[in-house]
């Protein structure tokens, strides 16, 4: 299943809203003259009098270097960062199965048992699309399946089947039960029979002219 | 690069705030590497930002435009801060607890859906809206009878037996409000 790592992003936004909070504190700090309530702070910053460029001017040996290269660290970091909220595939070896003295019989991707309980999966009523991820070794499998159901399905019926069949299909092709099966259900978007029944109360019903006796 | 495999539970994992943050770095880097590099490489700024730098060099610290543009930066990062501790409400909530292991999960709205689909089959109501809360469902019913009091019943009923029967994990209270629409 794919996801977006929350802990780097969490951690990042800390970080840079920290450098942000205290940079901005500074200046308002300096800008409200707090320097004058609080003369222990003074030395460290400027006063409400300063220019932006009298602060500047004196550090623009080392200040203009500096921005340059802290810039292009930021674009670099942006792009990272942007490129981390695309959601990553989770990390699937081989499956290698063995016999019980450890010698290698066969080897199958991931990928190959992933399409094929996923077409198992398909076949159950009220499934109307499903992706299977598989992780782990074949004696502690991991198996991850994201359906889209109908709505006007028996969620739980379904739900209690599919899951069954994932263990039993899975039992049944490495000789062991998986470690877990998650079901990531969907609700399939739209509705026809939502629409009808919108359509028909948001209508005014047929006016009944005459009586029934003339047709 | 691979990730390492996701629970189906988990809290937010802020991509919305970690998006904006990523577009302002590229943007302010992006200027900030412009401008010192045509400093760096030719010896002065830009011809066309020279005003605009000019302006930012004479602006004391004490004006209004460096306060404002400084207590805007302060809420930002604070809200950044706030984003980023905030633990915030898990998307999804497991359902339908079994002898299999692992879990199965559904997002909150869907789970709003599910219900909503079981309550409008009762005779009588014009309409349901459904909204999923930490611990909580709540149910709006609009119904054009004159006597409610069946239909409000009904629907108690209802979404009772669709949390039974969906054992949402967290999720065991429902309030069921009805009113009546012309």
């Amino acid at each position: 299943m794919r996801s977006v790592s929350g802990v780097l992003n969490r951690t990042v936004l800390v970080i840079c809203g920290l450098i942000i909070a205290a940079a901005s504190s500074w200046l308002l700090a300096s800008g409200l003259s707090a320097g004058h309530s609080w003369p222990d702070a003074a030395p460290y910053m400027a006063t409400a009098q300063d220019r932006v460029d009298s602060i500047i001017a004196p550090q623009a040996h080392w200040l203009l270097p500096t921005v340059a290269l802290v810039s292009v660290l930021a674009v670099i970091f942006g792009l990272v960062l942007l490129a981390m909220q695309v959601p990553r595939k989770a990390a699937a070896s081989p499956l290698r199965l063995s016999d019980s003295e450890g010698v290698l019989l066969a080897t199958i991707a991931p990928d190959v048992l992933s399409q094929a309980l996923s077409e198992r999966i398909q076949d159950v009523p009220g499934v109307k699309r499903c992706t299977v991820w598989v992780t782990g070794s074949p004696s502690s499998l991991w198996v991850q399946a994201e359906t889209t159901m109908s709505q006007d399905c028996e969620v739980e019926w379904a739900v209690a089947e599919l899951r069954s069949r994932l263990e039993d299909d899975v039992t049944t092709s490495l000789g062991t039960s998986p470690r877990q099966v998650d079901v990531l259900v969907r609700l399939e978007r739209s509705s026809s029979s939502r629409r009808f029944s919108q359509t028909v109360t948001g209508q005014h019903s047929p006016q009944i002219t005459g009586n029934g006796d003339d047709a | 690069m691979r990730a390492p495999v996701p629970k189906l539970i988990r809290r937010p994992s802020r991509s919305a705030p970690s998006v904006v943050l990523a577009l302002l770095l590229l943007a302010v880097g992006g200027l900030g590497a412009w401008l010192t590099g045509h400093r760096i490489v030719t010896g002065t700024w830009p011809d066309r930002t020279l005003t605009t730098l000019d302006a930012i060099g004479s602006t004391t610290l004490g004006s209004a435009a460096v306060l404002t543009a400084a207590g805007i930066a302060a809420a930002c990062g604070l809200a950044m801060i706030l984003a980023a501790l905030w633990p915030g409400l898990p998307e999804r909530v497991e359902i339908l607890p079994d002898g299999v292991p692992g879990q199965t999960a559904v997002r909150r709205r869907d789970l709003a859906k599910l219900v909503r689909t079981q309550v409008e089959q009762i005779g009588g109501i014009h309409s349901v809206a459904v909204t999923t809360r930490r611990s909580r469902v709540d149910v709006i019913v609009l119904s054009v009878l004159d006597n409610l009091d069946p239909v409000h019943e009904a629907a108690r009923k209802k979404t009772d037996e669709v949390l039974q029967t969906l054992q949402p994990v967290g999720i065991t209270r429902s309030r069921v409000r009805i009113r009546r629409t012309s």
